[in-house]
C-alpha cells in the first residue's frame, strides 16, 4: 500500500512536471538532479551505513517506496523551489519559499519514518534533520546559480 | 560519522586509481568537443547513473555486490563513481566525433557494452566488487541499458542545444 501511494505521488509529480512549462533548462535539469542525488545519497550512506543513526527498511518493497522519495520526490520538489524561487522578485516571498521548502523536506523524511521505511535511532535529535535539509537546500541553491552562470554562456535560458 | 578509509591498501584500491589516472588522462588529453555545459551535463549522466544503481543494489535489504573492502561507505567507493563520470563522457565523446548513424550506433553501444565487461571482469578480478548473488550476465544487461538511456539523453541535448544556443555559443554539429 505504502509503495503504491508514494510511487502514485512520485509518478502524478513526474508526469506534471514534464507537461508543465518549465524555467529550467535541461541541461541544468540534468546535472541539478545528479547533484542533488549525489549529495542525497552520500549522506544517506554515511548516516545510515556508517554512522547507523538511522536504519533503512529491510522490506524489499518499502525500500522501492523509499527510492521514490529520494531519487524523485525530493529532487523534483527542490527543483521545483529553485525554479519559483529564481523568479520570485519580492524578497518575502523568497524567505517564504526557503522556509517553506525547509520545513516540507523535513516533512517528509519524518512522514518516511511514520511510515516505516526509515527509522531515527533513540538519541536522534529533530534538528539534526532540520539543519540538514537547510544545508541541502542551500547547496542546491548555490549549485543552481552556478549552472546557470555557466549554461547562459551557451543557451537562452 | 566518517567515510572510511581502505582496510588495507592493496588490489582493489590500485585497480580503482590506475583506473581513474587513466580515465582522467584521456579525458583531458580528448580537444575540447563541447560547449561546457554540454559537456559538464555528459560527466554528470554517468555519474548519476552509477551512483544511483549502486546505491540500491549494493546496499541492504537488496545488497547483491559489495563495493570495495567494507559494506560500508568508504573512499574509494566515491572515487570509482567519479572513474564512471569519464566514462560516460569518453562514450559519448567519440559516438559525436565519428558520427555515426544506423546500424553502426548498434555495434558502437555493444563494443561498449563487453569494454564495460571486461573492465568489470578486471574490477571483479581485483576485489572492487564482490559479488553476493550478481553475476557480469546482469551487468551486460545493465551496461546495454545504462549506454541506451545515454544515448538517447546525448541526441535529446544536441536537439536541445541546437534550439537554444546562443548566436554567440560554439557550434555543435
Amino acid at each position: 500500500m505504502v509503495i503504491t501511494v508514494i510511487w502514485g505521488a512520485a509518478l502524478f509529480l513526474l508526469l506534471s512536471f514534464a507537461v508543465t512549462k518549465r524555467g529550467l533548462h535541461l541541461f541544468e535539469g540534468i546535472i541539478i538532479w545528479v547533484f542533488l542525488l549525489f549529495i542525497e545519497n552520500n549522506v544517506l550512506w554515511l548516516v545510515c551505513m556508517n554512522a547507523k543513526l538511522i536504519e533503512m527498511t529491510k522490506q524489499e518493497l518499502d525500500f522501492v517506496a523509499l527510492d521514490a522519495l529520494r531519487s524523485v520526490i525530493v529532487p523534483l520538489l527542490t527543483i521545483l523551489f529553485l525554479e519559483k524561487v529564481s523568479i520570485r522578485e519580492r524578497k518575502s516571498g523568497q524567505v517564504r519559499d526557503w522556509i517553506g521548502i525547509v520545513f516540507l523536506l523535513f516533512g517528509i523524511e519524518y512522514a518516511a519514518d511514520f511510515l516505516g521505511l526509515l527509522q531515527h535511532i533513540s538519541t536522534w535529535q529533530w534538528w539534526w534533520s532540520f539543519s540538514w535539509w537547510a544545508a541541502f537546500v542551500l547547496l542546491s541553491y548555490a549549485m543552481h546559480r552556478l549552472i546557470r552562470r555557466i549554461a547562459k554562456k551557451d543557451v537562452r535560458i | 560519522m566518517k567515510l572510511y578509509l581502505p582496510q588495507q591498501f592493496d588490489g582493489n584500491e590500485s585497480f580503482c586509481l590506475i583506473l581513474l589516472g587513466i580515465t582522467a588522462v584521456i579525458t583531458f588529453m580528448l580537444p575540447p568537443r563541447f560547449p561546457m555545459i554540454v559537456a559538464t551535463a555528459f560527466f554528470s549522466i554517468g555519474l548519476g547513473i552509477a551512483m544511483y544503481v549502486d546505491f540500491h543494489l549494493g546496499i541492504p535489504p537488496i545488497d547483491l555486490y559489495r563495493i570495495n573492502d567494507r559494506d560500508q561507505y568508504e573512499l574509494f567507493d566515491l572515487i570509482l563513481f567519479i572513474t564512471y563520470s569519464a566514462y560516460s563522457y569518453i562514450y559519448v565523446y567519440f559516438l559525436d566525433k565519428w558520427k555515426l548513424r544506423g546500424m553502426s550506433i548498434s555495434l558502437y553501444v555493444l563494443a561498449w557494452t563487453f569494454a564495460g565487461i571486461v573492465l568489470e571482469a578486471f574490477a571483479v578480478h581485483f576485489h572492487v566488487y564482490t559479488y553476493k548473488g550478481w553475476s557480469l550476465a546482469y551487468s551486460f544487461l545493465f551496461y546495454i541499458a545504462a549506454l541506451m538511456v545515454t544515448l538517447y539523453i546525448y541526441f535529446l541535448m544536441k536537439r536541445t542545444y541546437q534550439q537554444t544556443k546562443r548566436d554567440s555559443s560554439k557550434d555543435w554539429t
